[in-house]
């Protein structure tokens, strides 16, 4: 008896202790590298498992969005010089003045490379070649930091994109169209308050603003549209309340995802945005980072083919707000948002 | 005090205990790491409900796709079956503007009834609802947008010969619901995308 139960414990201890390595195994770490030399740069993502062999990319000049098999711990080097977005499985890297992406697979250990040709005005006078990032050494890691602050002192200086003059606000709703109703407050007034601030901020940088009402009246989205359209202007920004109590939501449509029969193809409420929808994201993500900084709450970007933004004929975002009483009753807060989206708009413009 | 020695059955006994309780804490830890359901925004989860004799009560099952939160919520309902096609239609209909249920909060508005439902040669469904649709709804855009992609996936779910829907407003067409989404399209055109989820900002 006595010796069938140490056999047994003998076994069973066995068993455990070899099990223990499976469900301690870790979420997989994937590490992220970037070089530079001349007008390319070079982003490596490493994993010792399966993550990167198993992991689906999709790339554009405006971002690479990784998928991998499953959770992830992320490596990265501080001074890495493009904005991250994880969320589960993804990973996105957005990216600024590139102009081609090429991806590659290598093996041993397994990695995704992504060469990424700079735009002239990201080059400027050449950028230093540095070693590659990720390493230990001080060495190294000046290095980094050289090439993200020349990087980013360059672009600084000579920026690509024409100056942003004419800006288009849409306070939502309106009228008879209430949008989400508390005791305290209508989302139609507190959408034209914030629009106005923000009209302010605007005017106060030199911007030409039109807001699409001053009052409250109801004017239709077609309507919205043709007159925004009708000013040229260099963006659009639509101000919505969110229903979430502390989650800031930046919209940009989506691009021909719409399964829009020919005939819907010749009215004007269609796809006019599909031209814009890089720089339509670079300045949701823009928006996105001065929210977040200045509110410290969740901020989130969403892409819906929704037709205030899929037809507009320059770069479109549409922001919600959370805590709508909140905004609607604390003029810091107005004054807070406001700041915040053209100080967001002001970085967009130095990239 | 008598103590077990190692050599004793005694000894052995809470040290098996104690290694079964660590197997299992430890086994619960790596299932629920490995096995731990992912983030779907609008990928349907079949909610389990109970069907009873269904056979015996002739009884049928209706695949509803409920906005909940940030994602669809497909719950299948099981009513009392109907032959007429316009009978069914009309139960899902009635039976997505309930709302989920089972203690899951939605942006579903209240009070909305079902004027009426006419089909044209084109396959299209024109379903004619109420004011309360509109009035009732307190949401933002993304819950708009589910709101009618959920009624959308409920009646294609259920009904075969529909090529497309338009909704009406007391026997008109709208714009808007909740003037985030637009209405003159069909709803196949207005809400086919696939909401993917939200990118979340870090300041990394």
């Amino acid at each position: 008896m006595y010796s069938v139960m140490k056999k047994t414990a003998f076994i069973l201890i066995i068993v455990l202790f070899s099990a223990f390595p499976l469900f301690a195994g870790n979420i997989p770490d994937v590490s992220l590298r970037f070089s530079s030399q001349g007008d390319q740069v070079r982003i490596v993502l490493q994993s010792d498992d399966n993550s990167i062999n198993d992991a689906s990319a999709a790339t554009s000049t405006s971002g690479i969005r990784v998928t991998f098999p499953s959770e992830f711990e992320l490596r990265k080097p501080d001074n890495f010089i493009f904005g991250i977005v994880r969320q589960g499985r993804s990973l996105t890297i957005n990216l600024r003045d590139v102009t081609d992406v090429k991806a590659s697979r290598l093996t041993a250990p397994s990695r995704m490379v992504f060469d990424l040709t700079m735009g002239r005005t990201a080059i400027g006078g050449g950028v230093p070649q540095v070693s590659p990032s990720g390493g230990q050494g001080t060495a190294q890691q000046s290095g980094q930091r050289s090439l993200g602050d020349i990087l980013q002192r360059l672009l600084q200086k000579t920026p690509e994109k024409p100056p942003i003059k004419v800006i288009v606000i849409d306070p939502g709703h309106g009228g008879y169209d209430y949008g989400i109703v508390t005791q305290e407050s209508k989302e139609k007034d507190v959408d034209l308050t914030l629009a106005k601030s923000l009209g302010a901020a605007f005017s106060k940088q030199g911007a030409t603003v039109f807001l699409t009402r001053r009052s409250d009246q109801y004017d239709s989205i077609g309507k919205r549209v043709d007159l925004a359209n009708a000013k040229k202007p260099d963006l659009f920004i639509s101000i919505h309340a969110s229903s979430s109590t502390d989650r800031f939501a930046v919209y940009v449509s989506t691009v021909n995802e719409l399964n829009v029969d020919p005939v819907m193809k010749q009215y004007s409420m269609f796809s006019a945005q599909n031209s814009y929808f890089d720089n339509s994201r670079k300045i949701a993500l823009a928006i996105g980072e001065s929210l977040k900084k200045e509110f410290g709450n969740t901020v989130v970007i969403r892409e819906l083919p929704l037709p205030i933004l899929y037809s507009m004929d320059a770069p479109a975002v549409l922001i919600e707000y959370p805590s709508m009483d909140l905004f609607g009753r604390a003029q810091s807060m107005q004054s807070k948002f406001a700041s915040s989206v053209a100080e967001g708009i002001s970085s967009y413009e130095n990239q | 005090m008598k103590t077990s020695k190692p050599g004793s059955p005694k000894f052995w006994i809470p040290v098996l205990l104690i290694f079964c309780i660590a197997g299992g804490a430890g086994g619960y830890f790596f299932l629920g790491r490995y096995f731990r359901p992912q983030k779907q925004p609008v990928t349907a989860t079949a909610v389990p409900v109970p069907t009873g004799n269904a056979q015996e009560e002739d009884l049928f099952n209706l695949r509803m796709f409920y906005p909940v939160g940030n994602r669809l919520e497909m719950i299948e309902k099981v009513l009392p079956r109907r032959t007429k096609k316009s009978a069914v239609i009309e139960a899902v209909i009635e039976e997505y503007f309930k709302g989920p249920g089972q203690g899951l909060t939605s942006c579903i508005p209240q009070n909305v009834k079902l004027l009426g439902l006419y089909k044209g040669a084109d396959q299209i469904l024109y379903v004619d609802l109420s004011d309360e649709v509109r009035r009732n709804f307190q949401g933002d855009a993304l819950q708009e947008y589910l709101l009618l992609r959920g009624l959308y996936e409920s009646l294609i779910s259920n009904l075969e010969d529909i090529s497309d829907i338009k909704i009406l407003v007391d026997g008109r067409e709208i714009e808007t619901l909740g003037g985030h989404v637009y209405l003159k399209y069909t709803l196949k055109t207005a809400v086919s995308y696939e909401y993917k989820g939200d990118e979340e900002i870090s300041l990394e």
